[in-house]
């Protein structure tokens, strides 16, 4: 709820900024529908947003000032300068209120002498409409317009009731006057005038609430800048470290030297903290796209008439916006498929013993430097035999493939693009895209999905994401004479075998690893470098590598050393073949790829290979 | 008079050497001239993709135009370069033999490509630049990245 109030706040300021200036376009350009609407569509969401969540003086003030520009809109009434301070003073009036939600301080401000001024200053308005086209010659509308404005002073001053009288006196003796003075154009804003010094009062607080508020709308791009900035120092930042390290060496005795890894090592922490905190400012709760799923999963089950529940848990987990932004489509694809396949109906739900209503749990949590998403359903599970017949029906693979391959594989069957079991495409799901969508989207993200399931007791995916996607840690490695960086968190462990330990099983090098045989593969071979005769090492460094529930091994040359990387985005080369996800320079200035290691599993023990 | 502008509309080329021939990229689409350092190479990409090197803190590829080309392949020495060029909007490098001059010539002075150029080379040539003694081959280089 805190949530959704903070949101209405800062996007309700946004669109009072937004509408401000338009009105004095208005006032410019006299009668512009283009420019009402906008003001009317703008006024009427806040209304609307504010009804929902309660705040019912936000939404008198909006209803009012909704109702004068409805009436402009439709044109039945001119805009006049009365009409606009009105307009004008409810806006401030709107900002006075957020300023209050934002501050929680619970000020409750009088909103009535405001709404009933827009209503005199409408009213006034049309009787003048109504009553020919000389409206300024009715002394009383001018003052029933000018009337209120005096008023507009008193929710500010609600606490302080003494002086309040006072004013309202001195006020209204400023107000006698256009009922005296002879009517006409030029007074009413000299009227307005008087009135005025008190309207800035009430700017001048709204103005101080707006400098409290804690969110600060900043464009993208200006964040995104700081983060490239913050990558650079960081890069300047490894560099020093060698530097420092040399100079600790060579000269050991040399206070200067000592001073040197002093400060460069308090660099060295104050870089960290500051890429965190740059980072952090990407962050948000993945709330903002968890929140629109009770709607679409009602809407959902209501189309294939289930029933089904579902549970958020987790949703202030914070993730970068990258992932806010990629990770709605596949979670869509996923509920959308238990909810069309999982869940049962309730009948047949009744029959096995179940709960008639269906349950999808949707879950976040941090683990370690990953965000784990998790969507478990408590449907029929996933029929793998019938995934098998599927596949092989629709020709993306054999009956002989599909009788060799593990229970594991043949989840993965589903991730297939153009694999669907429904025999007829429903309005939700069973045209063959989707699930593939949520592979692709996902390791986008540099994530995996892990599918698990049993029958009659439910689905479960696992989708795993990289915290950030800007700074890593890695552990570099040196293949034929060439450095490259491995994202350390799918690393298990490193190894340092001797050549003879390795043994080739039908053309694939495997190693037993406690009692486990692993796959391995050669690094050099992968990244087809050629082999430049160099494998005369006799021990080997592997790597083992686990990508979900997938384990093996790569072997590098050498092991340099672990580094925090920053990655940079490669335009012009096509990096799925090369099996790169980005670049980072090192200390030295050297351009060192980050490979893709979950595109290597991908390809080495993809279906494809199976 | 009119005419004379049109005749008085001048291309300014950099040129630069590739085995025998003198060739010429727009100076609008290039950034700047480097020596050839630090190059590193890409796994499993296309032959002409000589590596990626890094210009002030950005990534950048950098093709060898001579395997692009489908020129015999030559050392690195001391007067290759690298002209850095904006591509439809990716920055890219390239490596040429050497960088020669830049060059104003009128834009009537160049004709189209002769319909026999056939090859690699052949669609990436925008038209042929006659000077007094001597051919230059305008390089087409949106084409040069269009397709890969």
């Amino acid at each position: 709820m805190e949530e959704i109030i903070q949101e209405f706040i800062t996007e309700a300021e946004e669109s009072l900024e937004k509408i401000e200036p338009r009105f004095v376009e208005l006032e410019q350009q006299g009668q512009n529908t283009d420019l009402l609407n906008e003001i009317f569509r703008s006024m009427h969401t806040i209304k609307g947003a504010a009804g929902f969540l309660g705040f019912q003086s936000i939404v008198d003030v909006a209803h009012a000032s909704e109702n004068i520009m409805k009436r402009l809109r439709d044109g039945e009434i001119d805009l006049s300068k009365p009409l606009m301070d009105a307009i004008l003073k409810s806006i401030d009036m709107l900002r006075l209120l957020l300023g209050h939600l934002n501050e929680k301080d619970g000020v409750e401000e009088n909103v009535a002498p405001l709404v009933q001024e827009l209503g005199n200053a409408l009213k006034a308005t049309m009787s003048r409409t109504a009553t020919g086209d000389a409206p300024l010659q009715n002394p009383a509308a001018p003052a029933a317009a000018v009337m209120p404005a005096a008023q507009i002073t008193e929710p500010v001053k609600t606490e302080e009731d003494g002086p309040e009288e006072e004013e309202e006196s001195h006020m209204s003796g400023a107000v006698q006057k256009p009922a005296e003075a002879p009517a006409g154009a030029p007074e009413i804003s000299a009227v307005s005038g008087v009135g005025e010094h008190k309207p800035n009062e009430i700017i001048q607080t709204a103005k101080d609430n707006i400098q409290k508020a804690q969110n600060l709308r900043v464009d993208v791009s200006r964040i995104d800048k700081v983060m490239d900035l913050a990558g650079e120092v960081v890069l300047v930042r490894n560099r020093l470290l060698n530097i420092s390290n040399y100079f600790d060496m060579k000269y050991s005795e040399d206070p200067m030297s000592e001073i040197l890894t002093e400060s460069v090592s308090f660099l060295d922490r104050i870089t960290s903290d500051m890429q965190l905190a740059v980072m952090k400012m990407r962050m948000q709760p993945i709330q903002k796209v968890l929140s629109k799923f009770p709607r679409l999963v009602r809407d959902m089950s209501a189309a294939v008439n289930k029933e089904v529940e579902l549970q958020i848990s987790g949703e202030g987990t914070e993730v970068d916006k990258t992932v806010i932004e990629n990770i709605g489509d596949p979670l869509t694809h996923i509920l959308r498929n238990s909810i069309d396949h999982g869940i049962e109906s309730a009948e047949e739900r009744v029959s096995k013993g179940k709960p008639a209503k269906g349950r999808i749990i949707i879950s976040t949590y941090q683990k370690g430097t990953q965000i784990v998403i998790e969507i478990m359903d408590d449907g029929k599970g996933i029929d793998l035999e019938k995934l098998k017949m599927k596949a092989v029906e629709k020709g993306l693979m054999t009956e002989e493939e599909t009788r060799k391959m593990s229970d594991k594989d043949a989840i993965d069957i589903i991730f297939l693009p153009g694999f669907s079991t429904k025999e007829v495409a429903t309005e939700l799901s069973g045209r063959g895209v989707g699930m593939d969508v949520v592979k692709t989207n996902i390791s986008i993200l540099n994530g995996y999905v892990e599918v698990s399931t049993v029958k009659d007791a439910g689905t479960t995916f696992k989708i795993s994401i990289p915290l950030t996607l800007a700074i890593i840690q890695a552990l570099m490695v040196e293949v034929d004479g060439a450095k490259y960086a491995i994202p350390l968190s799918p690393i298990e462990e490193t190894l340092k075998v001797m050549k003879k330990e390795i043994n080739n099983v039908t053309g694939q090098n495997v190693i037993v690893i406690r009692d486990k045989v692993c796959p391995l593969f050669d690094l050099n071979s992968i990244l087809g470098l050629g082999l430049n005769g160099h494998d005369d090492f006799e021990y080997k460094y592997l790597i083992v590598i686990s990508m979900g529930d997938r384990k093996f091994c790569l072997a590098v040359d050498r092991l340099v050393g672990q580094e925090e990387v920053v990655i940079k985005t490669l335009n012009g080369l096509d990096s799925t073949s090369s099996y790169v996800l980005g670049a980072t320079i090192t200390g030295d200035g050297k351009v060192v790829f980050i490979l893709d290691v979950a595109g290597i599993s991908r390809n080495l023990l993809g279906l494809s290979k199976v | 008079m009119e005419n004379s502008l049109v005749m008085d509309e001048v291309l300014q080329l950099v040129t630069f050497s590739l085995d025998q021939e003198v060739y010429a990229v727009d100076i609008l689409n290039v950034q700047e001239i480097n020596r050839i350092t630090g190059i590193t190479k890409v796994p499993n990409a296309a032959n002409y993709m000589e590596g990626v090197i890094n210009l002030r803190g950005k990534v950048i590829p950098v093709i060898n135009l001579r395997k692009k080309f489908g020129l015999q392949n030559k050392e690195v020495d001391d007067s290759s370069r690298t002209i850095i060029m904006d591509i439809q909007g990716v920055t890219y490098g390239l490596m040429v033999d050497s960088v020669s001059e830049v060059l104003r010539i009128p834009s009537d002075v160049v004709e189209p490509p002769p319909p026999l150029a056939s090859g690699m080379a052949g669609m990436f040539i925008k038209g042929i630049a006659k000077l007094e003694n001597r051919l230059i081959i305008l390089v087409n280089i949106d084409k040069l990245m269009g397709q890969s």
